[in-house]
């Protein structure tokens, strides 16, 4: 169960699904077994349940033991329940050759809010740089999107998915081919975005990522997910654990603190 | 460039080309940003077949071709991607399944499998109006649905999961601008042929996208450079006597060599970088222009070939100077310093049955064959302004007076102000419209009895100067002014040069094209000098006449039909006051097969120096044309006159038949009109 305001992280090996689950979240590819179910919290309609992209009258059945998504009463008025979900895509797995400016790509997180026919207007251009400010990108907006570094892409991507306002933001990770100082750097926007932009709408903005890299959940998430052979959900300190990374990696693996931040080593040496 | 729009062939296939530029050269910017230039070389393949099935069945080629394309985008679309066969695979198979079935549906066309090559393959510049009107209609469409949707398509395009994850209906968008593609390909591929088609969906997009970052600029630049390579090709291959569609593409390819080679100048504004190739182009296009303008290449050589031709060729230059240059490039190098020859021969039989024909040429022909005339014709440019033309002329070869002459010797000076062309020298006087050609190149065997009469056995053949100039004009009508200054040299007309007083001529044309296959012209002319040695008394003459001619749209070699009427009215002053008389002939042929022509002719004149002699003439023809340099002829003529060559009242019948040969080796004559 994933809440309103989580930064939940969904970690797993190589092959263990979780882009096929975010794909899912997303509704870009259907699940071949039970729902992705969003419960109403608070308000009316509190308890309510029902999947994504469903007419509004209809109430969702049962949970079939996937994981849940929380969100807020009334967010849409389209005549299907929808969610607003930032997407974020891995940034090498964007066409690399259209000739797109940084401030093109932003506002096509507006396309939606817009509809079709309908040009982005002087809002919809406010809108993206804001968001381009947000990832500290408002300086490249005329830039062309690929002369930008590996991080800058990264961060336009993310701004991509703030211009469409999202409830919900969905990294697929968010840190690949990157040096450890952009790691850093970007985990620290996430966490800021995660803070300071879900602040402007009420609460902390609900963070979805998945990632391979268990160090960077591990001093960032406040929930995680584990996959492998089915699924290891909670808060971070009660997951992730030696004993539960060692079953699911089938090696020795243990999480000590360094320095303040935590560290998630293979083999069981000592720190 | 400006004269070649004035064609209509010509000016249809830029249209047609810039439309279908425009529309394939944006479209192509999503063909090489998406990476599926191999499924736009599909579609454009499968789509053409579909053209082929339409015309094996006959059927309408849009509609099939249309069909096909949007089959084409379905089959890629629908049929699942397999694990083992990538999408390339079952595009491959598809592109090559297409092109062999073309091939073989295009082998069985009974139509014949050039003309089915030709419609496959497309010839730009025999696209007809009402295709223009639906390339119009389809570009309208195409640009409709892509500014309003332009957002929507660079989504799909650019970041298809981001679309999906968005709610955005990526799969409908995509499809939608997979059908304008298709429908694209379909509708130009009908009149430009694949290979324009499949070019203009990769080249200007690749070169644009060399040139500029920005998006936008990618689609306008492409649509630039798409038209560019249209008209600079279009020119190219009508100049230069080429393929038009393999001109445009090589045109296109050219110009991207070109933008290639200026982006290797890195340091190079982009701004800069642009105007250098605009400039660039522009300056190959006025070397060309200045070639033409030089005389080194002529408009004349403007043949637009195969399929249907304008119903009439352009009579601008051809009417007052009969006699053309060959097209340049075709002269050999070791002849290029040579003249070119010709060398016609006109062999003649007569049968009289009845009576004797009027004149010393009806006297020599009399129950006979002559050799009546070989003539020898040396013609090259002098330089880029000017071409000499001689014909020596040996007549009557077999009879007793055989004598061998210079018959005509000019230089004529190609490019005047004013759009001016002058000649200078012995010539044909231009004055009537069958006056002005060499008798081998007459329509019938025997000259006019009103040519005869008024001008003698030879024509009027006088030595001076004419010009003609070119009378602008906004009623897409061709109008031709000819001015000129003779001796007087004919010996029947006026004083055979002897009184040192000129002749003065002019002449006034008018032709218009009537629909895209029937041509009109009228004209008339005035030419007075005097008639005696002294020059004393004054000959004028005027003349009216008309043509009409018609060739099959689609047949053009095989049917067609050409009425000529021309009226001379004579004032000829004498000792016994002014002589008014009239003379006029009526002309119609109509071509039954390819070989074969049917005409007739009627002749009515009076005699210049008396208007109570008059004679009158039917005659009936039939000629064989085996080749454009061979014709085999033979006329009927019943002639009736009421007058003998003592001038005394007679009512005599003569009835004739006349056997033609005639042959040309060496360069033609283009056909008069």
């Amino acid at each position: 169960m994933i809440h309103e305001g989580d930064f939940f992280g969904i970690v797993g090996p190589n092959g263990s699904g979780k882009t096929t689950l975010l794909k899912a979240i997303l509704r870009v590819l259907k699940p071949q077994q039970g729902k992705i179910l969003f419960r109403v919290e608070g308000g009316q309609g509190e308890g309510e349940e029902y999947e994504e992209g469903s007419p509004r009258d209809t109430r969702g059945q049962g949970n079939a033991g996937t994981p849940s998504v929380s969100a807020s009463p009334a967010l849409s008025r389209s005549p299907v329940r929808e969610l607003s979900l930032g997407y974020v895509p891995q940034h090498n797995q964007v066409d690399q050759i259209f000739p797109l400016s940084v401030l093109d790509i932003v506002l096509m997180g507006r396309f939606k809010k817009l509809g079709p026919w309908r040009k982005p207007g002087k809002w919809d251009r406010q809108v993206a740089l804001k968001s381009l400010d947000h990832v500290g990108l408002l300086h490249l907006a005329a830039k062309s999107f690929q002369e930008l570094s590996g991080g800058q892409k990264q961060r336009t991507l993310i701004a991509r998915a703030l211009a469409a306002e999202p409830q919900i933001l969905i990294l697929d990770e968010p840190t690949s081919g990157m040096d450890l100082t952009s790691e850093k750097k970007m985990m620290e926007l996430i966490r800021a975005l995660h803070e300071r932009v879900g602040v402007d709408n009420g609460g902390p903005l609900t963070i979805i990522m998945a990632t391979h890299n268990l160090n960077l959940v591990a001093n960032y998430a406040k929930k995680i997910a584990i996959l492998h052979q089915g699924i290891v959900l909670g808060p971070t300190e009660e997951i992730l654990t030696d004993e539960n990374l060692s079953k699911v990696y089938q090696t020795k693996v243990s999480v000590r603190v360094v320095d303040g931040s935590k560290v998630v080593i293979t083999g069981g040496a000592e720190c | 460039m400006l004269e070649y729009l004035q064609q209509p062939f010509f000016r249809n296939a830029v249209i047609a080309g810039l439309l279908i530029a425009g529309i394939c050269s944006y479209l192509g910017v999503y063909v090489v940003l998406k990476r599926i230039v191999f499924v736009g070389a599909a579609l454009a393949q499968i789509s053409s077949s579909g053209v082929a099935l339409a015309l094996l069945l006959g059927f309408s080629p849009i509609l099939f071709s249309l069909l096909s394309s949007l089959l084409g985008i379905a089959l890629f679309s629908l049929i699942p991607v397999r694990k083992k066969i990538p999408m390339e695979g079952i595009i491959g198979v598809s592109y090559i399944t297409a092109s062999a079935l073309g091939v073989l549906f295009v082998a069985k066309n009974p139509v014949g499998e050039a003309r089915a090559l030709n419609f496959l393959f497309g010839n730009i510049l025999t696209v007809p109006e009402k295709e223009i009107v639906l390339l119009v209609s389809v570009a309208l469409s195409i640009g409709l649905v892509h500014y309003l949707f332009y957002k929507e398509f660079i989504l799909v395009s650019f970041d298809y999961e981001m679309a999906q994850a968005q709610r955005i209906s990526a799969g409908l968008w995509d499809l939608l601008l997979y059908l304008t593609l298709g429908v694209t390909i379909a509708f130009s591929i009908k009149s430009a042929g694949i290979l324009i088609v499949f070019a203009f969906l990769v080249v200007p997009a690749v070169t644009a996208r060399l040139v500029t970052d920005k998006i936008k600029w990618v689609f306008a630049l492409a649509i630039l450079f798409g038209g560019l390579a249209t008209v600079l090709g279009l020119y190219l291959s009508v100049i230069f006597d080429l393929p038009s569609g393999s001109a445009i593409v090589a045109t296109s390819v050219g110009i991207l060599v070109l933008v290639t080679s200026l982006n290797t100048l890195k340091d190079l504004p982009k701004a800069l970088k642009l105007s250098l190739i605009l400039v660039a182009i522009g300056g190959g296009l006025n070397v060309q222009m200045d070639r033409v303008a030089g005389g080194e290449l002529s408009p004349e050589t403007l043949e637009p070939s195969p399929g249907p031709p304008p119903a009439l060729q352009e009579p601008l230059p051809q009417a007052p100077i009969s006699r053309q240059p060959p097209p340049p490039q075709r002269t050999g190098f070791l002849q290029s310093l040579n003249p070119d020859m010709r060398v016609e021969v006109n062999f003649i039989g007569n049968k009289t049955f009845q009576g004797e024909g009027s004149g010393e040429e009806a006297e020599t022909l009399r129950n006979r064959f002559s050799l009546k005339e070989v003539e020898l014709g040396l013609q090259a440019a002098v330089d880029p302004y000017a071409r000499a033309d001689v014909f020596f002329s040996g007549e009557d070869l077999l009879g007793e007076e055989s004598q061998v002459s210079l018959e005509e010797a000019w230089l004529t000076l190609l490019r005047l102000p004013l759009r001016a062309q002058a000649r200078l020298g012995k010539f044909r006087s231009l004055f009537g419209e069958i006056n002005d050609r060499d008798p081998a190149e007459f329509p019938f065997v025997d000259r006019p009895l009103v040519l005869v009469n008024y001008f003698g056995d030879e024509g009027d053949i006088e030595t001076g100067v004419v010009s003609n100039f070119v009378i602008p004009n906004p009623w897409e009508t061709h109008m031709l002014l000819w001015l000129g200054i003779y001796n007087g040299d004919n010996e029947v007309a006026f004083h055979g040069g002897e009184a040192r007083k000129p002749a003065y001529f002019s002449r006034f044309e008018v032709f218009r094209e009537l629909g895209p296959a029937t041509g009109f012209e009228v004209g008339t002319a005035v030419i007075t000098g005097f008639n005696d040695p002294e020059g004393e008394f004054r000959t004028t003459m005027e003349n009216f006449h008309v043509e009409l001619e018609w060739k099959h749209p689609v047949f053009s070699e095989y049917k067609s039909f050409d009425w000529v009427g021309e009226i001379f009215l004579s004032q000829r002053e004498g000792t016994g006051g002014t002589e008014d008389t009239l003379g006029l002939y009526t002309f119609a042929q109509y071509q039954l097969t390819r070989r074969w022509f049917l005409s007739s002719r009627y002749d009515y004149s009076q005699l210049p120096i008396d208007r109570d002699s008059r004679e009158w003439a039917v005659s009936g023809i039939v000629t064989f044309q085996p080749s454009r340099f061979s014709q085999v002829r033979v006329q009927y003529k019943h002639t009736n006159r009421n007058f003998d060559e003592n001038e005394e009242n007679v009512d005599e019948n003569v009835e004739e038949v006349f056997f033609q040969f005639r042959f040309v080796i060496g360069f033609e004559r283009p056909e008069p009109f």
